[in-house]
């Protein structure tokens, strides 16, 4: 099977000017996805997921480990003709429309003009921004901006498709139309990488999903066998989810109470016997009295 | 150049044209000829018209100035702090098409704000030229750019070798006056007349060429003074000979023929006192000069924009290296300091050449010294003279600069300035991590 991205031992430590490690995002990471696989990415707020996304991009460098996109270099010119990437906000020209936002990165794909416009139609027609491909991005609503940004990704009919929370923002039937939209893409033989936070749309989509805590892999595994103990039940991932999640946060928990117990400990262990001390002292001076 | 450089070039200008500042901008620089045409000067037609040129020159290239810094400035880092530079990135385009196509895009920008003031200055030297000809009858070479010539070299004959000396001490060895006693000569040398110039510029004209002076005598106002005037060179078998009789203290045009000058450019001057009533002649040297007629006022016009299109070049792209490095605000601040230094440059020439002599006249060169005075001469060669670049010099005071001149600036400019700081630029946000921001 081809790997198309593979992380060997990533870490990735935020610094402030002077090197100073301000946040670790991502500690030790393993991970590979290959070609025609959809992973899903889960976690709750600030567990990494949109960092991991950046790295495999090229847009953050990671402070050790290895990875590789296509076999090359993350930010390889040749491989980035072949992504899509959706970022967790629509970083958007706001005085473009939508229209020329699309023709404005078809021409930075090199696209001739006339496959241009026709990928523009078909996407415009797919993600149902047609009414409104003539108005300025700055004037669009959230979902909108959000249809606009998918559009943006699939531009060049890419293999490889970052997305960070591609639902957010959006209303019911688009979370639906975007459901479909994924399925076709798999149904192409294209590899997707999402992050996201609504369980319930992922799980017929994606082949395997991990869960990400605190920058580790709590979980990563085939769907199916993640959700087996959970057959019967209504909303088995979101059900697995959480339990993982809890557990894990218990599990912290536990080590943490556990080391500052043993701090106290040995603190008070050292208070006990000064205290035993100065008891002995008041002994010694009663009796002497 | 690539289709990606363009769609950025395109984007940028996009962005640049459309925005309301810019629109001012524009409306400014249509109204700033206008306004200034309604200047008065010292009353004379050349001096209104000076005032004019001078002051559009001015306020515009101050107007081109600021805006290009706020342009070029947030150009990349603006994009890094929207984020919109994150999926820019992502897309197979390397980081230096995106340096490039923005440099392009502020280059249009730039060439249509230049051809706007043109369009302005066009129509309102136009409607100046059209006052001045109603309000001042028999102006009509306004438009006409001169070069001033000065003497190189002035010989006095005089039989009066004492008075001379005297005088001439009292000039503290300056030449500020030419001073011509009763019955006494002087003569003028001037070199480096470009007389095929002269001729091609104004083919058939016998006024392209003259001598420009003043003078002063003890005589009473209004008194015509005689004197007698010899034009020509060594190579010429005889002289052309001119007599005149004009009042002290105003400036008069001595029309000199072209043949008068040699092939090398050469001209000889000597004007014989032959006052009757035994008065000396003095020639303030400052307004002893040659003019000659050489390109139109529309001509250097064109030149002109094409040195302001230089300095925003020079701008531009010092700001856009900037923005590469650091935020907005701290690039704005860098470029202004940076710019402010290359309109001090001359000044700060000055102050060097001031420090090496004292230096050297307290014999106390230290390592110090030796070390840190190459480096500063460096930083002031580097730094282009900008207020040598500012065309209202050239059209204001009727120079001309030549070619060769344009293209030395240039040179400095582009290869010395903007060259290095775009390599660093590009290779610095090369290696630079976009995901992070750019506080
Ligand atoms: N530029 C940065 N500088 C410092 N710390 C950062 C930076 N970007 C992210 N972090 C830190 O890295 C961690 C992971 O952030 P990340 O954005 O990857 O989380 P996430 O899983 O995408 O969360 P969310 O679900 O909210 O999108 C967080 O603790 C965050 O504070
Ligand atoms: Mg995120």
């Amino acid at each position: 099977m081809d790997e198309l991205i593979k992380l060997q031992g990533v870490t990735k430590t935020f610094k402030d000017f002077w090197g100073k490690p301000k946040a670790v995002a991502i500690k030790n990471l393993s991970f590979s996805v290959e070609k025609g696989e959809i992973l899903g990415l889960l976690g709750p707020n600030g567990s990494g997921k949109s960092t991991t996304l950046k790295l495999i991009l090229g847009l953050l460098y990671p402070t050790r480990g290895r990875i590789s996109v296509f076999g090359k270099h993350p930010g390889d010119n040749v491989a980035k003709q072949f992504i899509g990437y959706l970022p967790e906000e629509d970083y958007l020209y706001s005085y473009l429309n939508g229209r020329e936002t699309l023709d404005f990165y078809g021409k930075i794909f090199n696209l001739p003009s006339k496959t241009r416009r026709e990928r523009i139609d078909f996407l415009v027609d797919l993600l149902g921004i047609k009414a409104y491909q003539r108005r300025a991005v700055g004037e669009y609503s959230k979902g909108m901006a959000r249809r606009i940004g998918l559009a943006q990704a699939l531009i060049n009919d890419p293999d490889l498709l970052i997305l960070d929370e591609p639902t957010s923002g959006m209303d019911p039937i688009g979370i639906k139309e975007i459901k479909d939209i994924f399925l076709e893409l798999k149904s192409k033989g294209k590899t997707m990488l999402i992050s996201t936070h609504l369980l319930s749309d992922i799980e017929n989509i994606c082949d395997r999903v991990g869960i990400l805590y605190q920058g580790e892999f709590i979980a990563i595994d085939k769907v199916d066998k993640l959700l087996l103990p959970y057959q019967n039940e209504s909303h088995r991932l979101e059900k697995f989810f959480l339990d993982k999640v809890y557990a894990e946060r218990k599990e912290r928990e536990k080590k943490k109470i556990a080391a500052i117990s043993k701090e106290k400990e040995e603190k008070s262990s050292t208070k006990k016997s000064d205290e035993v001390d100065k008891e002995l002292l008041q002994d010694l001076l009663h009796k002497e009295q | 150049m690539n289709k990606r450089i363009i769609a950025v070039a395109h984007n940028a200008f996009r962005y640049y044209l459309f925005t309301p500042t810019s629109l001012a901008i524009i409306i400014m620089l249509l109204l700033v000829p206008f306004l200034c045409s309604n200047l008065l000067g010292d009353g004379t037609a050349e001096g209104k018209f000076k005032v004019f040129v001078t002051y559009s020159f001015i306020i515009s290239s101050i107007i081109f100035t600021v805006s290009n810094i706020s342009f070029s400035c947030s150009s990349i880092s603006g994009e890094w702090k929207k984020k919109t530079l994150l999926i820019l990135d992502v897309k197979p385009i390397r980081r230096w098409e995106i340096i490039l196509g923005k440099w392009f895009g502020m280059l249009a920008i730039n060439i249509v704000l230049v051809a706007c003031f043109l369009l302005s200055m066009t129509f309102s030297s136009m409607l100046v030229s059209y006052n001045l000809t109603k309000s001042f009858p028999g102006h009509k070479n306004i438009f006409m750019t001169e070069i001033e010539l000065f003497p190189v070299q002035a010989d006095e004959s005089s039989q009066d070798k004492f008075l001379m000396s005297f005088l001439q001490m009292r000039q503290n060895n300056r030449k500020e006056i030419y001073p011509v006693l009763a019955k006494g000569e002087m003569v003028w040398t001037f070199k480096g007349i470009r007389k095929t110039l002269a001729q091609r510029d104004l083919p058939g004209k016998s006024d392209n060429l003259s001598l420009s002076y003043r003078f002063q005598t003890a005589g009473s106002e209004g008194q015509n003074v005689l004197g007698y005037w010899l034009v020509g060179n060594p190579s010429l078998p005889a002289p052309f000979e001119l007599e005149t009789s004009q009042p002290k203290d105003t400036v008069h045009r001595l029309p000199i023929p072209l043949e008068a000058v040699s092939d090398k450019g050469e001209l000889n001057v000597v004007y014989l006192n032959i006052e009757p009533t035994n008065l000396s002649v003095l020639f303030p040297a400052s307004d002893f000069k040659l003019l000659y007629t050489q390109g139109s006022y529309w001509m250097n016009l064109i030149k002109g924009y094409f040195n302001i299109l230089i300095l925003v070049t020079f701008i531009f792209s010092v700001g856009l290296c900037f923005s590469c490095i650091v935020s907005h605000l701290t690039a704005v601040l860098s470029t202004s300091i940076l710019i402010f230094m290359s309109y001090l440059h001359e000044f700060i020439e000055i102050m060097l050449n001031s420090i090496f002599r004292e230096i050297q006249a307290q014999e106390m060169v230290g390592i110090i010294h030796r070390l840190s005075y190459p480096a500063l001469k460096f930083i002031s060669f580097i730094l282009p003279p900008l207020n040598e670049a500012l065309p209202h010099s050239y059209i204001g005071n009727f120079l001309l600069m030549p070619f060769s001149y344009l293209a030395f600036l240039f040179i400095r400019i582009i290869l010395l300035g903007v060259l290095p700081l775009l390599v660093v630029a590009i290779i610095y946000l090369s290696h630079r991590e976009l995901g992070i921001a750019n506080e």
